[in-house]
Protein backbone atom coordinates (compact mmCIF):
# COMPACT_ATOMS: atom_id res chain seq x y z
CA UNK A 1 0.00 0.00 0.00
CA UNK A 2 1.36 3.61 -1.25
CA UNK A 3 1.82 6.48 1.09
CA UNK A 4 -0.42 8.38 -1.40
CA UNK A 5 -3.15 5.53 -1.16
CA UNK A 6 -2.96 5.70 3.09
CA UNK A 7 -3.68 9.47 2.74
CA UNK A 8 -6.52 9.18 0.16
CA UNK A 9 -8.05 6.73 2.27
CA UNK A 10 -7.95 8.56 5.14
CA UNK A 11 -8.84 11.90 3.66
CA UNK A 12 -12.19 10.10 2.41
CA UNK A 13 -12.80 8.65 5.77
CA UNK A 14 -12.33 11.85 7.25
CA UNK A 15 -14.89 13.60 4.77
CA UNK A 16 -17.58 10.73 5.03
CA UNK A 17 -17.19 11.03 8.69
CA UNK A 18 -17.30 14.78 8.70
CA UNK A 19 -20.41 14.41 6.10
CA UNK A 20 -22.38 12.17 8.30
CA UNK A 21 -21.69 14.13 11.59
CA UNK A 22 -23.18 17.12 9.63
CA UNK A 23 -26.22 14.99 8.34
CA UNK A 24 -27.14 13.84 12.48
CA UNK A 25 -26.23 17.84 13.60
CA UNK A 26 -28.67 19.27 11.07
CA UNK A 27 -31.33 16.73 11.50
CA UNK A 28 -31.45 17.95 15.22
CA UNK A 29 -31.40 21.11 14.73
CA UNK A 30 -34.02 21.04 12.32
CA UNK A 31 -36.05 19.14 15.20
CA UNK A 32 -34.89 21.86 17.74
CA UNK A 33 -33.87 24.88 15.48
CA UNK A 34 -30.56 25.56 17.51
CA UNK A 35 -29.13 27.47 14.80
CA UNK A 36 -31.21 28.14 11.86
CA UNK A 37 -35.07 27.85 10.90
CA UNK A 38 -36.18 25.14 8.93
CA UNK A 39 -39.35 24.35 6.98
CA UNK A 40 -41.36 22.09 8.82
CA UNK A 41 -41.13 19.43 5.85
CA UNK A 42 -39.04 18.34 3.70
CA UNK A 43 -40.13 19.26 0.04
CA UNK A 44 -38.48 17.65 -2.92
CA UNK A 45 -41.25 18.90 -5.31
CA UNK A 46 -38.42 20.90 -7.86
CA UNK A 47 -36.13 17.70 -7.54
CA UNK A 48 -38.97 15.16 -8.14
CA UNK A 49 -39.85 17.72 -11.32
CA UNK A 50 -36.25 17.43 -12.63
CA UNK A 51 -36.53 13.42 -11.92
CA UNK A 52 -39.61 13.76 -14.63
CA UNK A 53 -37.58 14.98 -17.50
CA UNK A 54 -36.09 13.28 -20.50
CA UNK A 55 -32.69 14.60 -19.27
CA UNK A 56 -33.00 13.20 -16.09
CA UNK A 57 -31.77 10.02 -16.26
CA UNK A 58 -28.58 10.66 -18.68
CA UNK A 59 -27.76 13.47 -16.40
CA UNK A 60 -27.74 11.19 -13.23
CA UNK A 61 -25.92 8.35 -15.13
CA UNK A 62 -23.25 10.65 -16.84
CA UNK A 63 -22.29 11.92 -13.36
CA UNK A 64 -22.79 8.96 -11.47
CA UNK A 65 -20.85 5.94 -13.74
CA UNK A 66 -17.70 7.52 -13.88
CA UNK A 67 -17.88 8.36 -10.24
CA UNK A 68 -18.52 4.49 -9.70
CA UNK A 69 -15.35 3.42 -12.04
CA UNK A 70 -12.97 5.79 -10.16
CA UNK A 71 -14.57 4.03 -7.19
CA UNK A 72 -13.88 0.30 -8.17
CA UNK A 73 -10.46 1.36 -9.15
CA UNK A 74 -9.93 2.72 -5.63
CA UNK A 75 -10.86 -0.24 -4.67
CA UNK A 76 -8.82 -2.38 -6.69
CA UNK A 77 -5.57 -0.24 -5.86
CA UNK A 78 -5.74 -2.28 -2.78
CA UNK A 79 -4.99 -5.28 -3.77
CA UNK A 80 -1.77 -6.24 -2.77
CA UNK A 81 0.68 -5.86 -5.61
CA UNK A 82 4.83 -6.93 -5.71
CA UNK A 83 7.40 -4.30 -5.46
CA UNK A 84 9.43 -3.45 -7.71
CA UNK A 85 11.33 -6.39 -9.88
CA UNK A 86 14.26 -4.55 -11.56
CA UNK A 87 16.13 -1.40 -10.62
CA UNK A 88 18.05 0.21 -12.96
CA UNK A 89 21.96 0.72 -12.17
CA UNK A 90 23.57 3.88 -12.27
CA UNK A 91 26.51 2.32 -13.63
CA UNK A 92 23.81 2.84 -17.09
CA UNK A 93 24.71 4.88 -19.35
CA UNK A 94 24.09 6.06 -22.96
CA UNK A 95 26.14 2.89 -24.12
CA UNK A 96 23.83 0.48 -22.76
CA UNK A 97 21.55 -0.38 -19.60
CA UNK A 98 22.33 -2.49 -16.91
CA UNK A 99 19.10 -3.43 -14.57
CA UNK A 100 19.98 -5.17 -11.11
CA UNK A 101 17.26 -8.29 -10.23
CA UNK A 102 15.68 -7.12 -7.24
CA UNK A 103 13.71 -10.33 -6.39
CA UNK A 104 16.50 -12.55 -6.87
CA UNK A 105 18.48 -10.60 -4.51
CA UNK A 106 16.20 -10.65 -2.03
CA UNK A 107 15.19 -14.08 -1.77
CA UNK A 108 18.97 -15.50 -2.18
CA UNK A 109 19.10 -12.17 1.26
CA UNK A 110 16.78 -14.44 2.69
CA UNK A 111 18.65 -17.69 2.18
CA UNK A 112 21.47 -16.03 3.69
CA UNK A 113 20.32 -14.95 6.55
CA UNK A 114 18.31 -18.11 7.47
CA UNK A 115 21.03 -19.76 7.12
CA UNK A 116 23.14 -17.30 9.34
CA UNK A 117 20.76 -16.66 11.96
CA UNK A 118 18.93 -18.65 14.87
CA UNK A 119 15.62 -18.18 12.33
CA UNK A 120 12.87 -20.49 11.43
CA UNK A 121 11.86 -18.65 8.42
CA UNK A 122 12.89 -15.98 5.95
CA UNK A 123 10.54 -14.26 3.22
CA UNK A 124 12.49 -11.83 1.01
CA UNK A 125 10.08 -8.85 -0.55
CA UNK A 126 11.21 -5.39 -2.31
CA UNK A 127 9.02 -2.47 -1.76
CA UNK A 128 9.49 1.54 -2.97
CA UNK A 129 9.77 3.88 -0.27
CA UNK A 130 9.83 7.49 -2.04
CA UNK A 131 13.09 7.36 -4.55
CA UNK A 132 14.96 4.54 -1.90
CA UNK A 133 13.67 0.62 -2.96
CA UNK A 134 13.69 -1.54 0.27
CA UNK A 135 15.03 -5.02 -0.41
CA UNK A 136 12.46 -6.59 2.95
CA UNK A 137 13.75 -9.50 4.90
CA UNK A 138 10.96 -10.78 6.69
CA UNK A 139 12.19 -13.48 9.93
CA UNK A 140 10.29 -15.49 12.20
CA UNK A 141 12.45 -16.88 15.27
CA UNK A 142 13.26 -20.23 15.68
CA UNK A 143 11.01 -21.78 18.50
CA UNK A 144 13.67 -22.31 21.81
CA UNK A 145 16.56 -20.42 23.14
CA UNK A 146 18.29 -17.69 20.89
CA UNK A 147 21.29 -15.88 21.21
CA UNK A 148 20.49 -11.98 20.64
CA UNK A 149 23.97 -11.28 19.56
CA UNK A 150 24.35 -13.80 16.81
CA UNK A 151 20.92 -12.84 15.65
CA UNK A 152 21.79 -9.25 15.57
CA UNK A 153 25.19 -10.28 13.66
CA UNK A 154 23.36 -12.04 11.22
CA UNK A 155 20.98 -10.01 10.21
CA UNK A 156 23.34 -6.98 10.19
CA UNK A 157 25.92 -8.92 8.22
CA UNK A 158 23.09 -9.60 5.28
CA UNK A 159 22.01 -6.21 5.41
CA UNK A 160 25.50 -5.15 4.54
CA UNK A 161 26.46 -7.65 1.67
CA UNK A 162 22.60 -6.02 0.17
CA UNK A 163 24.51 -2.74 0.31
CA UNK A 164 27.34 -3.53 -0.52
CA UNK A 165 25.81 -5.60 -3.80
CA UNK A 166 24.27 -1.88 -5.17
CA UNK A 167 26.93 0.80 -3.08
CA UNK A 168 25.64 3.54 -5.72
CA UNK A 169 22.42 2.78 -5.88
CA UNK A 170 19.31 3.60 -3.41
CA UNK A 171 18.98 0.85 -2.07
CA UNK A 172 18.89 -0.67 1.38
CA UNK A 173 17.94 -3.85 2.89
CA UNK A 174 15.67 -4.09 5.92
CA UNK A 175 15.25 -6.50 8.40
CA UNK A 176 11.93 -7.20 10.54
CA UNK A 177 12.14 -9.78 13.55
CA UNK A 178 9.27 -11.03 13.82
CA UNK A 179 8.27 -13.80 16.72
CA UNK A 180 7.68 -17.54 16.13
CA UNK A 181 4.81 -18.54 13.82
CA UNK A 182 1.76 -20.62 15.44
CA UNK A 183 3.44 -20.07 18.75
CA UNK A 184 1.01 -19.31 22.01
CA UNK A 185 3.08 -16.70 23.99
CA UNK A 186 0.22 -15.68 26.29
CA UNK A 187 -0.31 -18.23 29.00
CA UNK A 188 1.42 -21.76 29.60
CA UNK A 189 -0.08 -24.16 28.69
CA UNK A 190 2.00 -27.04 30.23
CA UNK A 191 3.73 -26.89 33.67
CA UNK A 192 7.55 -27.92 34.51
CA UNK A 193 7.39 -29.79 37.38
CA UNK A 194 11.13 -29.57 38.80
CA UNK A 195 12.66 -32.37 41.15
CA UNK B 1 20.91 4.86 12.17
CA UNK B 2 17.92 3.22 10.11
CA UNK B 3 17.20 5.06 6.61
CA UNK B 4 14.02 3.96 6.54
CA UNK B 5 10.67 4.54 8.22
CA UNK B 6 9.42 2.63 11.06
CA UNK B 7 7.35 -0.17 10.00
CA UNK B 8 3.93 0.70 10.62
CA UNK B 9 0.44 -1.71 10.24
CA UNK B 10 -2.06 -0.45 7.47
CA UNK B 11 -3.95 2.73 9.21
CA UNK B 12 -7.17 2.02 10.46
CA UNK B 13 -8.89 4.74 8.30
CA UNK B 14 -7.65 1.92 5.50
CA UNK B 15 -10.83 -0.41 6.22
CA UNK B 16 -13.52 1.94 6.58
CA UNK B 17 -12.64 3.21 3.45
CA UNK B 18 -13.70 0.15 1.26
CA UNK B 19 -17.25 -0.14 2.25
CA UNK B 20 -17.07 3.40 1.49
CA UNK B 21 -15.33 3.24 -2.25
CA UNK B 22 -18.06 -0.08 -2.73
CA UNK B 23 -21.10 2.49 -1.63
CA UNK B 24 -20.51 5.19 -4.79
CA UNK B 25 -21.29 2.62 -6.80
CA UNK B 26 -24.63 2.24 -5.81
CA UNK B 27 -25.94 5.80 -7.61
CA UNK B 28 -24.09 4.57 -10.83
CA UNK B 29 -26.51 1.48 -10.36
CA UNK B 30 -29.50 3.11 -9.70
CA UNK B 31 -28.77 5.50 -12.71
CA UNK B 32 -28.16 3.02 -15.32
CA UNK B 33 -31.36 1.22 -14.14
CA UNK B 34 -33.24 4.86 -14.18
CA UNK B 35 -31.84 4.86 -17.89
CA UNK B 36 -32.54 1.99 -19.34
CA UNK B 37 -36.47 2.40 -17.44
CA UNK B 38 -36.87 5.40 -19.57
CA UNK B 39 -35.26 3.29 -22.60
CA UNK B 40 -37.72 0.94 -22.12
CA UNK B 41 -35.27 -1.73 -22.00
CA UNK B 42 -36.73 -3.05 -18.32
CA UNK B 43 -40.70 -2.86 -17.50
CA UNK B 44 -39.39 -1.97 -14.14
CA UNK B 45 -39.98 1.60 -13.16
CA UNK B 46 -37.34 3.80 -12.49
CA UNK B 47 -36.39 4.03 -8.74
CA UNK B 48 -35.18 7.49 -8.36
CA UNK B 49 -38.92 9.28 -8.80
CA UNK B 50 -39.83 6.63 -5.65
CA UNK B 51 -36.94 7.34 -3.91
CA UNK B 52 -37.61 10.74 -3.96
CA UNK B 53 -41.23 10.42 -3.42
CA UNK B 54 -40.73 8.42 0.10
CA UNK B 55 -38.24 11.40 1.14
CA UNK B 56 -40.95 14.37 0.32
CA UNK B 57 -42.61 15.45 2.86
CA UNK B 58 -40.25 13.78 5.37
CA UNK B 59 -40.48 15.63 8.16
CA UNK B 60 -37.78 15.73 12.10
CA UNK B 61 -40.02 12.72 13.56
CA UNK B 62 -38.51 10.65 16.24
CA UNK B 63 -37.66 7.76 13.33
CA UNK B 64 -35.71 10.55 11.46
CA UNK B 65 -33.75 11.55 14.62
CA UNK B 66 -33.07 8.03 15.77
CA UNK B 67 -31.57 7.29 12.39
CA UNK B 68 -29.60 11.03 12.68
CA UNK B 69 -28.20 9.41 15.75
CA UNK B 70 -26.64 6.49 14.35
CA UNK B 71 -25.63 8.53 10.72
CA UNK B 72 -24.13 11.22 13.24
CA UNK B 73 -22.44 8.49 15.95
CA UNK B 74 -20.86 6.84 12.99
CA UNK B 75 -19.50 9.86 11.69
CA UNK B 76 -18.15 10.58 14.44
CA UNK B 77 -16.81 7.27 14.93
CA UNK B 78 -14.96 7.70 11.66
CA UNK B 79 -13.62 11.12 11.99
CA UNK B 80 -12.01 9.28 14.87
CA UNK B 81 -10.61 6.42 13.21
CA UNK B 82 -9.53 8.86 10.23
CA UNK B 83 -6.93 10.81 12.87
CA UNK B 84 -5.83 7.45 14.72
CA UNK B 85 -2.14 7.06 14.02
CA UNK B 86 -1.47 3.62 12.38
CA UNK B 87 0.35 1.54 14.80
CA UNK B 88 3.91 0.91 14.61
CA UNK B 89 4.69 -2.59 14.58
CA UNK B 90 8.86 -3.10 14.90
CA UNK B 91 11.16 -0.75 17.07
CA UNK B 92 14.53 -0.47 15.53
CA UNK B 93 17.28 -2.42 17.04
CA UNK B 94 20.72 -0.92 18.40
CA UNK B 95 22.47 -3.18 15.80
CA UNK B 96 24.12 -0.96 13.19
CA UNK B 97 21.61 -0.98 9.63
CA UNK B 98 18.16 -1.05 9.75
CA UNK B 99 17.24 -4.39 11.86
CA UNK B 100 13.91 -3.66 13.85
CA UNK B 101 11.99 -6.05 15.99
CA UNK B 102 8.32 -6.61 16.84
CA UNK B 103 7.02 -6.73 20.71
CA UNK B 104 6.25 -10.37 19.96
CA UNK B 105 9.61 -11.33 19.26
CA UNK B 106 11.17 -9.35 22.27
CA UNK B 107 8.65 -11.20 24.05
CA UNK B 108 9.02 -14.87 22.97
CA UNK B 109 13.10 -14.18 23.78
CA UNK B 110 12.50 -12.94 27.18
CA UNK B 111 9.71 -15.92 27.91
CA UNK B 112 12.44 -18.49 26.63
CA UNK B 113 15.16 -17.33 29.25
CA UNK B 114 12.46 -16.95 32.18
CA UNK B 115 11.18 -20.57 31.31
CA UNK B 116 14.59 -21.82 31.41
CA UNK B 117 15.93 -20.46 34.19
CA UNK B 118 16.69 -22.75 37.82
CA UNK B 119 13.38 -22.90 40.08
CA UNK B 120 10.94 -21.55 37.53
CA UNK B 121 8.11 -23.89 37.06
CA UNK B 122 6.31 -21.76 34.69
CA UNK B 123 6.77 -18.21 33.02
CA UNK B 124 4.02 -16.86 30.80
CA UNK B 125 3.76 -13.53 29.19
CA UNK B 126 1.47 -11.16 30.28
CA UNK B 127 2.64 -8.46 28.17
CA UNK B 128 5.06 -8.04 25.20
CA UNK B 129 5.76 -4.53 23.22
CA UNK B 130 9.19 -3.53 21.53
CA UNK B 131 9.79 -1.48 24.74
CA UNK B 132 7.89 -3.23 27.54
CA UNK B 133 8.19 -7.08 28.65
CA UNK B 134 5.72 -8.52 31.34
CA UNK B 135 6.39 -11.73 32.33
CA UNK B 136 4.32 -13.72 35.40
CA UNK B 137 6.30 -16.67 36.86
CA UNK B 138 5.38 -19.51 39.21
CA UNK B 139 9.03 -20.43 41.33
CA UNK B 140 9.72 -22.95 43.69
CA UNK B 141 12.03 -20.70 44.95
CA UNK B 142 12.46 -17.55 46.82
CA UNK B 143 9.57 -15.23 45.17
CA UNK B 144 11.69 -11.60 45.35
CA UNK B 145 15.22 -13.24 44.97
CA UNK B 146 14.36 -15.12 41.92
CA UNK B 147 12.42 -11.88 40.14
CA UNK B 148 15.64 -9.98 40.62
CA UNK B 149 17.93 -12.50 38.69
CA UNK B 150 15.05 -13.44 36.43
CA UNK B 151 15.37 -9.61 35.49
CA UNK B 152 18.16 -9.05 35.25
CA UNK B 153 19.27 -11.89 33.25
CA UNK B 154 16.40 -11.35 30.74
CA UNK B 155 17.53 -7.56 30.16
CA UNK B 156 21.20 -8.67 29.30
CA UNK B 157 19.71 -11.50 26.64
CA UNK B 158 17.17 -8.53 25.54
CA UNK B 159 20.75 -6.20 25.21
CA UNK B 160 21.24 -4.77 21.81
CA UNK B 161 17.33 -4.89 20.97
CA UNK B 162 15.33 -2.01 21.68
CA UNK B 163 15.83 -1.98 25.26
CA UNK B 164 12.55 -2.89 26.61
CA UNK B 165 11.56 -2.21 30.31
CA UNK B 166 11.18 -5.97 32.07
CA UNK B 167 8.89 -6.59 34.40
CA UNK B 168 8.82 -9.83 36.11
CA UNK B 169 5.91 -10.89 38.87
CA UNK B 170 7.01 -13.87 40.44
CA UNK B 171 4.63 -15.93 42.99
CA UNK B 172 5.92 -19.26 44.94
CA UNK B 173 4.29 -22.64 43.67
CA UNK B 174 1.73 -23.48 46.31
CA UNK B 175 2.24 -26.44 48.19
Amino acid sequence: MTDRLRFFDRFATLLTGVGLLTLGLLAYDWRFEVVGGYPSDLSLEAVRDLADTGWWPWAITAVTVPLALAALAWLLLHLRRPGPGTLRLSASDSTGRIQGDLRSVATAAAASLQERGPLASVRGSTRSQGRRTIVELRAALADGPTDTPSLLRAATQTAAEVHEAFPQDHVVCRVLIDGPRRRRLRGARHVRVQQ
Amino acid sequence: MSTTRAPRAIPAACWPALPIAATLVVPAVVGVHDLLASLGATHDPAWMPRLLGAADGLGPSMAVLAVATVVGLTGLALILIALRPARRTHVQTQASGDVWISGTAVGALAQTVADRFPGVVSASLARATPRRVDIRVVTDGDPAQTRTQIRDVVTAHLSGLAVPTVRIRTRKLAP
